[in-house]
């Protein structure tokens, strides 16, 4: 036997209550009964009824309120509403729909009217639902792509690298890549794209291509950037930008050259010394023809480190800090990382980082690398 | 006003046609009540929400001859009269009255 709908109906008149729960119960439809604006918000959060019939005219919260509540509430702004109104003005009828009503039932009503009407708006529900289904089915089609986009570390055993990655949405705007541009260098790429959406996961797809043909022995790793900001700056809509970071590292030479592009500074951890950052000046990627991009060579050691990350992981809209502010106090989660194996060394970052609070509202990617 | 009128309007039996018809009077006999309080005090806002509701319930019923005189009256005192609102309470009582005979006599 199919579940049963549930309906919530909101009325102060007890009379029309106890009608509508006759008439819908008949039919088999499971009645929750309000008779004033508050518990009908209440109950609509806690029960999620499939449909609302609501009346307007209650005394104290009215129906207009109390709908404009409903579509300010995650728990229930999906809910569809229809409001019972004995007034005919099309200004009545207009407001509820404005304020997010799907239909309206004027009182008095017939009782074949109000089955009729709620049976068309379970049905349009039950498609709306079946649609969102399919496109969340379709974005976490995107997100298995994407994620298999992504180097895992076991699949560069030579690369050094160890990777914690978490989309905000699933279609991260986030990207990293692992490139192995000859038997001694290895680059490391990291990206962070304006926006969560799926247009973005297109313009991860198009710079790991992007990546993988400029990112060659023949060019030096600031033109590599140069060629990939100008094909850039044709394909990406207005307003489509990335922060960057290139690290191309050198075995033969133990040389690490660092390409900036608008993307926070790199931490730097010699074998056995503090950390620091590596700040290194550079336009965004994919905005202008005639960035110019900020490079750094160091002479590394076997064993140092360096870290990657978006700026997700220093950066909280919510709390109002800039990843400039952010910085501030990320250098001190570095304490005895050296000692850690690399591998783990990602996770125990972002706990130490975020302890126990809640993950912010934007994509991770921290990328660890041992040289 | 017979409450078997609401058996065949909605579509229910009798025993429900009577748990409705009851909860009407009920229901009726207070709003009155407080119609009456109203034109004590002039307050024609109330006067109005209240002949507002009957008249929805009674026609949800099928009593147009009671949603009838509950819209004139919202629309009087939504005017700002007072006048004619007591022959039209008065109305509504009697029809109360008959809702209740026909109740009494199930």
């Amino acid at each position: 036997m199919a579940d049963a709908y549930s309906i919530l109906v909101v009325d102060d008149n007890q009379l029309n209550l106890k009608l509508i729960k006759k008439v819908l119960t008949k039919e088999g439809y499971i009645t929750l009964l309000a008779d004033n604006g508050p518990d009908a918000r209440r109950i609509a959060a806690q029960e999620h009824p499939d449909l609302i019939l609501l009346d307007i005219e209650m005394p104290g919260e009215d129906g207009f309120e109390v709908i404009k509540k409903l579509k300010n509430d995650a728990a229930t702004v999906t809910i569809p509403v229809l409001f019972l109104t004995g007034m005919s003005e099309v200004d009545v009828k207009l407001k509820g729909f404005e304020l997010g009503a799907v239909d309206y039932i004027l009182k008095p009503f017939h009782s074949q009217e109000v089955l009729a009407r709620v049976r068309i708006h379970l049905k349009l529900s039950i498609a709306t639902n079946s649609l969102v289904q399919d496109q969340a089915r379709k974005l976490r089609q995107v997100s298995r792509a994407q994620n298999a986009m992504l180097p895992k570390p076991e699949d560069f055993p030579d690369a050094g690298f160890s990777v914690f990655y978490r989309p905000l949405e699933e279609a991260g705007g986030d990207l990293y890549d692992i490139l192995n541009i000859s038997n001694q260098i290895t680059g490391y790429f990291l990206a962070d794209s304006s926006g969560h959406d799926i247009e973005t996961s297109y313009t991860t797809a198009s710079v790991k291509a992007l990546l993988a043909q400029n990112c060659t022995p023949v060019y030096s790793p600031r033109e590599s950037m140069k060629m990939i900001n100008d094909v850039l700056v044709e394909i990406l809509p207005r307003e489509k930008y990335l922060t960057a970071c290139y690290l191309h590292l050198n075995r033969g030479t133990r040389i690490m050259t660092l390409v900036n592009a608008g993307h926070p500074p790199v931490v730097y951890m010699p074998k056995g010394k503090k950390p620091f950052f590596i700040k290194i000046q550079g336009d965004i990627l994919g905005m202008f023809s005639d960035a110019s991009f900020g490079m750094k060579r160091i002479a590394v050691n076997q064993g140092d480190r360096f870290f990657v990350y978006s700026d997700g992981m220093v950066e909280s809209k919510e709390k109002k800090i800039s990843w400039v502010t952010g910085l501030q106090g990320l250098l001190s989660m570095f304490e005895g990382v050296d000692k850690i194996d690399l591998a783990d060394v990602p996770n125990i970052l972002i706990s130490r980082l975020f302890n126990g609070d809640p993950m912010p509202e934007d994509d991770i990617v921290l990328l660890c690398i041992e040289v | 006003m017979d409450f078997h009128n609401i058996e065949s309007f909605i579509g229910v039996d009798t025993h429900e046609a009577g748990e409705l018809g009851r909860l009407l009077a009920k229901t009726l006999a207070s709003d009155l009540e407080k119609i009456r309080r109203g034109i004590r005090d002039n307050d024609l806002e109330s006067i109005a929400f209240v002949a507002h509701s009957i008249k929805g319930a009674a026609g949800n019923l099928g009593f147009e001859r009671l949603s009838e005189p509950a819209a004139v009256m919202e629309n009087r005192a939504r005017a700002g009269r007072l006048d004619g609102l007591g022959e039209l309470l008065l109305e509504m009582q009697a029809l109360l009255e008959e809702l209740e005979g026909s109740l009494a006599g199930q």
